[in-house]
């Protein structure tokens, strides 16, 4: 694939709206996010914040607007797909699904049965990282909400994309748990030269990690560097009701 | 018992008999992954309005199955992207009219409700040459395609969104799945019949995902399990002259069964 220049933004969104069984859920967003930056989507429950990244990459459709995933337009997403990966808040499969660790990750190779020795360094070298190669051949089913979080954290880098998207990478997991996952994202990101796309409700990880912030609630309320956008004010339209702010001494610099 | 071994009608049915089985327990697994048995099970009494329509036009009844199946598979999928009703809705409405419509058709026909009722229950003993040479291509084509996007099947299996995300046409391959399932659905038709089909699609795949510690084990077991099956169930057929679909089928039941103990066995206390 040709290389993208890196002025190119990571993702271009214009005047996206989307309207589901007749309700307008997100009118005219437009923003951008820089290449091997991380961005941080919040706003309250109901906000748009998962149907804003499920239509960046066309799970459901859009009323209007464009999109661009490095310079290419979401309409040929089968070409921006080599380019992205995708975590949803929850995997929606079958407990009984006997998929192994392994199973999953074979999915990702071009071979129609098992996968080739690169693919399976790369595999070892991935699960190693997020701390779960003792796990290789346990189910799915079988991992806590914790370890299948970082098993597909994993699975997304197989094939070395350049931007992730999480929605609440948090979701189902305790506190100390959601630290870690945050902290391994972050070495992620700069191993892998990693655009990051993060969904979250949570200020304070917002604080610590994102390098740009997008506020939703319907629309775009605020976008940039989170303790200068962050305002309360801001909060407070976003959440419509004061919310205890934020400036907690440890944003990202 | 045994002579029985050396004719050479048992021979052509036992060697269909197995290639449907692995074939049926290979889509099976997906089958019974998606949770797709009562879907296969209208696809496959859908058939049967179709092969009504093949014996009225003098056409082969595999044709006619496999077009009605496809039809009726399309349609549900088609009503069901435009409609709110539910799945289980939908087949109802399908299941019914089509065998409804097979009825009908069959009284237009006169002479052939003998040939109908064969369609219901099949007869694998009444296998010919050329019968398996349809199954062997049928068959190859049918796996051919499965070994080339069984991977993108799982993927969408295991959760659309994602596979979708991950840029595979979901849709695509759906639609793929179904012609698949119907084009086996309508070769094993004739064998075991329209009531037994499903059961020879699920019963294996469920069998194996009793016992199996990986989707890799559970396409193996299913198939080992058909085979045993099928063996099993033409042998004791033909020792105690019973009908050799439902003696497959009780067969395979009969290691159903003993997979919930094992799995019983193995479970953590």
């Amino acid at each position: 694939m040709k290389a993208v220049d890196s002025n190119t933004p990571a993702l271009a969104v214009k005047d996206l709206s989307v309207v589901l069984d007749g309700y307008p859920i997100l009118e005219n967003i437009s923003f951008t996010i820089p290449q091997g930056s991380t961005a941080a989507i919040i706003g309250p429950n109901g906000a748009g914040k998962s149907v804003l990244v499920k239509s960046i990459l066309r799970l459901i459709p859009k009323a209007k607007g464009e999109v661009e995933i490095l310079g290419i337009n979401h309409r040929n997403y089968r070409k921006a797909a080599a380019l992205v990966s995708y975590i949803p808040q929850y995997l929606d499969f079958d407990r009984e699904f006997p998929l192994t660790v392994e199973g999953l990750f074979a999915l990702k190779s071009a071979r129609p049965l098992g996968m080739t020795e690169v693919e399976r360094e790369r595999m070892h070298t991935l699960l190693r990282m997020v701390g779960m190669k003792e796990h290789l051949h346990k189910k799915l089913s079988a991992l806590s909400g914790g370890q299948l979080q970082r098993t597909l954290i994993a699975y997304s880098l197989m094939d070395h994309p350049k931007i992730l998207f999480m929605d609440e990478p948090s979701a189902g997991i305790d506190v100390q748990g959601q630290e870690t996952i945050y902290s391994l994202l972050e070495r992620i990101q700069k191993e892998e030269h990693l655009t990051m796309v993060l969904v979250s409700h949570e200020l304070d990880i917002v604080m610590q990690y994102a390098d740009q912030v997008l506020c939703l609630n319907k629309e775009l309320l605020c976008a940039g560097i989170p303790k200068k956008v962050l305002t309360n004010e801001i909060l407070e339209r976003m959440y419509g009701t004061p919310v205890g702010h934020v400036a907690h001494g440890h944003a990202k610099h | 018992m045994l002579e029985i071994l050396t004719f050479p009608f048992f021979q052509r049915a036992f060697i269909v008999g197995i290639i449907l089985g692995a074939l049926m327990a290979i889509l099976g697994v997906l089958v019974v992954l998606r949770k797709m048995s009562f879907f296969s099970d209208a696809i496959g009494h859908s058939a049967l309005a179709g092969i009504a329509i093949a014996l009225l036009v003098n056409v082969n009844p595999f044709w006619g199955a496999l077009a009605f199946a496809l039809l009726v598979a399309f349609g549900i999928s088609g009503v069901r992207s435009i409609s709110k009703l539910s799945l289980d809705t939908l087949l109802g409405v399908f299941f019914s009219a089509s065998v409804s419509l097979a009825v009908i058709l069959v009284t237009f026909t006169p002479g052939y409700q003998a040939d109908l009722i064969s369609f219901l229950f099949g007869n694998i003993l009444t296998v010919t040459s050329s019968d398996i040479a349809t199954s062997i291509v049928i068959a190859a084509v049918v796996l051919g395609v499965f070994l080339w996007a069984g991977k993108a099947f799982v993927a969408i299996s295991l959760d659309p969104a994602l596979a979708k995300a991950e840029g595979i046409p979901v849709k695509q391959y759906e639609l793929l799945f179904l012609l698949l399932l119907a084009a086996a659905i309508a070769l094993a038709i004739k064998f075991v019949g329209v009531v037994l089909v499903t059961a020879l699609l699920i019963i294996p795949a469920a069998t194996a995902q009793n016992i199996s510690r990986s989707l890799s084990q559970m396409f193996g077991f299913s198939v080992i399990i058909s085979i045993i099956s099928v063996s099993a169930g033409m042998l004791t057929s033909a020792a105690l002259s019973t009908p050799s679909g439902p003696t497959i089928i009780l067969s395979s039941t009969v290691l159903f069964v003993l997979s919930i103990f094992v799995k019983l066995a193995h479970a953590p206390r």
